[in-house]
């Protein structure tokens, strides 16, 4: 029993040691702003050299409204569909992320007075030239952005055949492998698309308008007037603009939404730097130079991993093998009580466990951290599947065994925990074990809520570099090697017990 | 615990047994079983597979609790008036019947006859046909698991003891040992010394050498003839024949849940009265 109450106490100590760290605030007041860096250029990602360090010119933008506010500036990381229920949750209070302000949205959250405006860009592969605006596209396959206002845009379009997708470097994949003929997507990305990639460009003129705002809770009134005082002055005092021109964002709208004309001579040196960095990495030497600067995001990433998935074991096993003395020795309704649970959990999908978990929950008051709601997630679902196990594993000691252990004078308590558990928990051990690297490759499941784990990392980069074979590779080895000292440990362990139970005495 | 200061009286009877009737389901196994045995007698069990004779040992041992009747061993007294809440139990038995046939019994019965089924359990020790040593404990700790557990002795008394019962037994050079390390004699020796170390007034057999090689049945053999001269009160389901002529004060003929016949084994073999006696021992010593 020793060595359960250590491995509990190591459990507890873990978790607080995990709530603390993201608990951990300064005196400062803080600015909590939220996006997804796994978008690509121009709005938030990493940076080309330091994937610990984040880039975008959104990123400017919530730095210079905290400075203008003399607050803290403090990146919280979200999944970009989350973003807007996550509010609720109170792990973040903005949200800046190329977010379109539409009367749907509106409904839901407070917009701030726009911070960028822009329009929809066709793009279309280069070899297409007959493709010159949108009217064009009568019968031809149109891929853009999930809910955005150019789906919008290309419903209304007539003739025009609408493929929506999650994110844009899908739609942009469909048009270079020939399943889509032309994209619209908002400017930015269009034009950052087609700086580097010589396969695509940009034809037509400007379509429609849109504009980007931060969202906040409707509750939230002080915090409004504070981001929009602090987003004008960042607009009267030159910062806005400067922001935008250097990510060579700056348009014919926004001279005159903001009625300022006067030209600066900053030019685009982020733009510059994005495109130079697509440039480069073209050798072979550069992309291995490339591959080799996400290892230590990896490293982070397989670390989180790792913790995460052996905290959610070990709830895992305590709570399966609670479940299974439940179901085994429970009177009627704590047994029946412990079916439902078991088969609930077993017949439906881990990932919508988790986002239930995560997103619901906080719904009825019950809110936890990210990482905390991963674990639970994973070690919940585990728990049934070990629960069956234990069942197996009790049910497979002979029922000689009990009726020794009674017959010397034991308690059915006594039998059960001398005699039974111990020969049941050997039996289980290597299905434990293997269900454990399953458990590992599950984890990346959780990479859907916001938690940065090597799934997320490998999936930032790809989004970032356009580049899903390397990273891909990459992050699959990576689990291989992760996983491997515990298949080794499985057989092991397999092998030891099944020469303890060759005979049964 | 009357124990310690327990003098063995070849005339006390020390199991008595009356009217014992057990079912399982429409099946009627025992019907209506008298029998007393005397401090340190040795009672052998006979008769054919299905008659019985099994399920009437596991009943002295509450492994099985019979439905009606009056039993009285080691100083507890049961009868069936204790257990009034039968229909309650029977269905909590239908569920968790399927795992453990054991506790069934224990969950059959209200807490006052629980806890006289637990002191009889100590004071009656058992042996099984398969050993049921437990596989993940060596030989010591097979002998010092309940000493501890149930009566709270501290480690060192039991092993103090346990290494007498096992030299007693001729495994003290075992200790250490795994189950599944030793014979099928040798477990069973081992089974002996286990049911010996809760210091048993009564040891139940339940054909405790059937699983064994001729040539290893003597070894258990000769361990339950050396604890009948050390007084020790015994009963044998057996099927060796050798054996419960041999080595018992009394044989007892069982057939369809009833004994037929019991007496001195020198009497029941050579001059049976019951010709359904006389049948048996003719089928069996012809083989």
């Amino acid at each position: 029993m020793n060595k359960k109450y250590t491995v509990s106490i190591l459990f507890l100590i873990a978790a607080l040691f995990i709530s603390m760290s993201l608990d951990l605030k300064s005196e400062k007041k803080v600015l909590r702003w939220a996006a997804d860096n796994e978008g690509s250029a121009p709005f938030i990602n990493q940076d080309y050299d330091d994937a610990t360090k984040l880039i975008g010119f959104e990123k400017e933008i919530a730095d210079a409204l905290a400075e203008e506010l003399g607050w803290e500036s403090q990146f919280v990381y979200n999944s970009w569909d989350g973003l807007i229920p996550g509010l609720s949750r109170d792990d973040y209070d903005i949200a800046i992320n190329g977010l379109e302000i539409t009367e749907d949205r509106a409904a839901v959250v407070t917009f701030s007075d726009p911070y960028f405006l822009t329009y929809e860009q066709l793009v279309v592969p280069v070899s297409d030239t007959s493709t010159k605006c949108l009217n064009d596209v009568f019968g031809k396959k149109c891929g853009t952005l999930k809910g955005s206002v150019a789906e919008r845009f290309l419903i209304a379009t007539p003739g025009a055949i609408v493929k929506s997708y999650d994110n844009e470097l899908t739609a942009f994949q469909e048009m270079q492998m020939g399943r889509l003929d032309a994209v619209l997507i908002d400017h930015p990305i269009a034009l950052y698309f087609c700086s580097w990639n010589k396969k695509a460009k940009m034809v037509g003129l400007p379509i429609g308008e849109v504009s980007y705002g931060i969202v906040l809770r409707k509750t939230d009134t002080k915090l409004i007037a504070d981001i929009n005082r602090a987003l004008a002055a960042i607009v009267k005092n030159g910062k806005l603009r400067i922001i935008l021109e250097r990510w060579n964002l700056w348009n014919y709208m926004l001279v005159s939404h903001f009625d300022d004309p006067n030209p600066s001579s900053v030019g685009h040196p982020a733009f510059k730097r994005f495109v130079e960095s697509k440039g480069g990495g073209k050798s072979f030497g550069e992309t291995v130079q490339r591959y080799i600067g996400y290892l230590p995001a990896f490293g982070q990433g397989a670390v989180v991993t790792v913790t995460l998935s052996i905290l959610s074991m070990m709830l895992a096993i305590f709570a399966g093998l609670s479940l299974a003395l439940m179901r085994v020795y429970g009177n009627r309704v704590i047994s029946r009580a412990a079916i439902i649970f078991i088969e609930t959990v077993r017949g439906t999908p881990l990932l919508i466990q988790i986002m239930i978990i995560y997103y619901a929950l906080p719904m009825i008051g019950l809110q936890m951290p990210a990482f905390f709601a991963g674990v639970i997630g994973l070690g919940l679902n585990y728990a049934a599947y070990e629960a069956e196990n234990y069942r197996a594993g009790l049910f497979s000691v002979p029922r000689g065994q009990i009726e020794a252990a009674m017959s010397l004078g034991m308690s059915k308590f006594q039998s059960l925990r001398h005699i039974i558990l111990p020969q049941a928990i050997r039996l289980v051990i290597p299905p434990v074990t293997n269900d454990y690297i399953s458990l590992l490759k599950d984890s990346s499941l959780v990479s859907l809520i916001a938690i940065t784990e090597l799934t997320k990392v490998f999936l930032s980069f790809a989004a970032r570099d356009f580049d899903f074979l390397g990273p891909g590779l990459m992050v699959a080895v990576i689990y291989l090697l992760i996983g491997l000292p515990f298949v080794k440990l499985a057989k092991i362990i397999e092998k030891r017990f099944s020469i303890d139970h060759r005979k049964t005495v | 615990m009357d124990t310690k200061n327990f003098i063995p009286d070849k005339s006390e009877v020390v199991v008595s047994v009356k009217g014992i009737n057990k079912s399982f389901g429409d099946n009627h196994i025992l019907k209506g079983i008298d029998l007393d045995v005397k401090t340190g007698e040795l009672v052998s069990i006979i008769g054919r597979s299905g008659c019985g004779k099994t399920t009437f040992l596991r009943c002295l041992n509450c492994l099985e609790i019979f439905d009606s009747g009056l039993m009285r061993i080691a100083g507890i007294t049961l009868n069936k008036l204790h257990n009034k809440s039968t229909n309650k139990g029977s269905r909590l038995q239908s569920r968790s019947g399927r795992f453990f046939k054991g506790f069934k019994a224990v969950q059959n019965t209200d807490e006052d006859f629980q806890k006289k089924v637990r002191t009889l359990r100590v004071r009656v020790g058992m042996v099984f046909q398969s050993f049921n040593l437990f596989p993940h404990l060596t030989v010591m700790d097979n002998l010092i698991k309940a000493p501890t557990v149930v009566k709270k002795e501290t480690k060192e008394e039991a092993r103090t003891r346990a290494i007498k019962l096992l030299e007693k037994v001729g495994m003290d050079e075992f200790v250490d040992r795994y189950p599944h390390e030793l014979s099928g004699g040798q477990a069973q020796r081992v089974a002996i010394a286990r049911a010996l170390s809760m210091n048993p007034q009564v040891m139940l057999y339940d054909e405790p050498t059937s699983a064994l090689d001729p040539e290893l049945e003597q070894e258990v053999m000769q361990v339950m003839e050396n604890l009948n001269k050390e007084g020790m009160t015994q009963i044998v389901v057996t099927h060796a024949m050798h054996f419960a002529r041999g080595a018992s004060d009394k044989v007892v003929y069982l057939e369809d849940g009833k004994i037929i016949e019991a007496g001195h084994p020198d009497v029941l073999f050579k001059d049976p009265k019951d010709p359904r006696t006389r049948e048996f021992l003719k089928t069996i010593l012809h083989d």
